[in-house]
């Protein structure tokens, strides 16, 4: 009579313990199950060709030291990397509109600067990457 | 005699000025996309919305009265139709997500930079005065708003 009591109670720990590291488990894997959604989440990528573009027509009035305030304030794309992915996107359809509307680089600054006027080609090759990737962007966190 | 004569000159020109058609865009009441009639946002961002910027960034715009008195008409035209042209509030829900997403990151910049709403309308409007934990507390609202268009 004592012995099976004493065994019971045995017993007794030992669901307890595999019931409290079966939550421990539980637990881990649930929070292991919620990062994928960041991960899967596709990144702000600048290809070579787009950056020289960026390099030679935008990124003097568009970079956090520009003394172009209005410019900075808008877009910079040295902060790019660092922003919300919201932010990226909003910031990516702003850029392929610009450049589909012709509003960027401001054509009182191509006169003095003639060297920063893109070709079509240039333009479309910018606006692609541009309207591509927030698509993409805007797919992967949906 | 001569200061009369010009006092009728004013007066027409004046008088003839106010045939010139100024374009005042429409308001047009039914908008089913409109943003504050398809969403329940937070009590302080509705109205800041609302106060100060819905005469110039929604068909629901509400011209005092001299916006039909020119030459002041002609300036408050072009401002509304300027600010429907660059965003629309009314036509909201017509946007991609992407687009949704431009429109919060360039509302965040203005009033965060304090350009919007533009510097001379609190004058008449004083409710569009926007302190500076107005501005911040909007801001804030523009991320939670973005995040909550992925959320389902
Ligand atoms: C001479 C300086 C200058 C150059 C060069 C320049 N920008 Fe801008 N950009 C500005 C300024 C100033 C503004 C703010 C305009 C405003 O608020 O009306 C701006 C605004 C923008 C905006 C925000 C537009 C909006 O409506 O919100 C984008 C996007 C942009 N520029 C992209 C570009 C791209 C892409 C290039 C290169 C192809 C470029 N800019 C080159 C000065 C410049
Ligand atoms: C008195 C009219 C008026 C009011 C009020 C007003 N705006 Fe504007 N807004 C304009 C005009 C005009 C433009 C276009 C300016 C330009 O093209 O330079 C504009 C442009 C904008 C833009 C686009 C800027 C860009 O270059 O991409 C945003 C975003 C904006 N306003 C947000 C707001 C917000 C948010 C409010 C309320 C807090 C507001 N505005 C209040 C008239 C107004």
């Amino acid at each position: 009579m004592f012995r099976t009591q004493k065994c019971m109670k045995m017993r007794n720990y030992l669901v307890l313990a595999f019931i409290l590291l079966g939550g421990l488990f539980f637990m881990n894997f649930k929070t292991t199950v919620s990062e994928p959604s960041g991960s899967d989440a596709v990144a702000y990528e600048v290809p070579a060709d787009v950056q020289q573009l960026i390099d030679n027509s935008c990124y003097g009035c568009h970079n956090s030291d520009s003394k172009n305030l209005k410019g900075k304030k808008k877009l910079s794309f040295d902060k790019m990397a660092d922003l919300k992915i919201f932010k990226q996107i909003g910031k990516l359809e702003a850029i392929s509109d610009v450049l589909t509307e012709g509003d960027m680089p401001p054509k009182k600054f191509l006169q003095k600067m003639p060297d920063a006027k893109m070709s079509t080609e240039e333009i479309a090759l910018m606006g692609n990457w541009a309207s591509d990737l927030a698509k993409k962007m805007t797919h992967s966190i949906e | 005699m001569r200061s009369r004569i010009i006092w009728y000159i004013v007066i027409g020109l004046f008088v003839g000025i106010q045939l010139v058609p100024s374009g005042r865009p429409e308001v047009v009441d039914d908008n089913p996309n409109d943003l504050l009639s398809n969403h329940q946002l937070p009590e302080h961002t509705a109205s800041l919305l609302r106060n100060a910027c819905y005469d110039c960034h929604s068909n629901e715009s509400i011209y005092p009265w001299y916006a039909y008195v020119a030459p002041v008409s002609w300036l408050v035209s072009r401002d509304v139709r300027l600010g429907r042209e660059n965003l629309n509030l009314s036509d909201w829900n017509s946007f991609s997500k992407g687009e949704k997403l431009k429109y919060l990151d360039g509302m965040a910049v203005e009033v965060g930079d304090g350009q919007m709403p533009m510097i001379i309308y609190p004058l008449t409007h004083p409710e569009a005065k926007l302190s500076r934990e107005d501005r911040e507390a909007f801001v804030e609202w523009t991320e939670t708003f973005a995040e909550q268009l992925f959320s389902k």
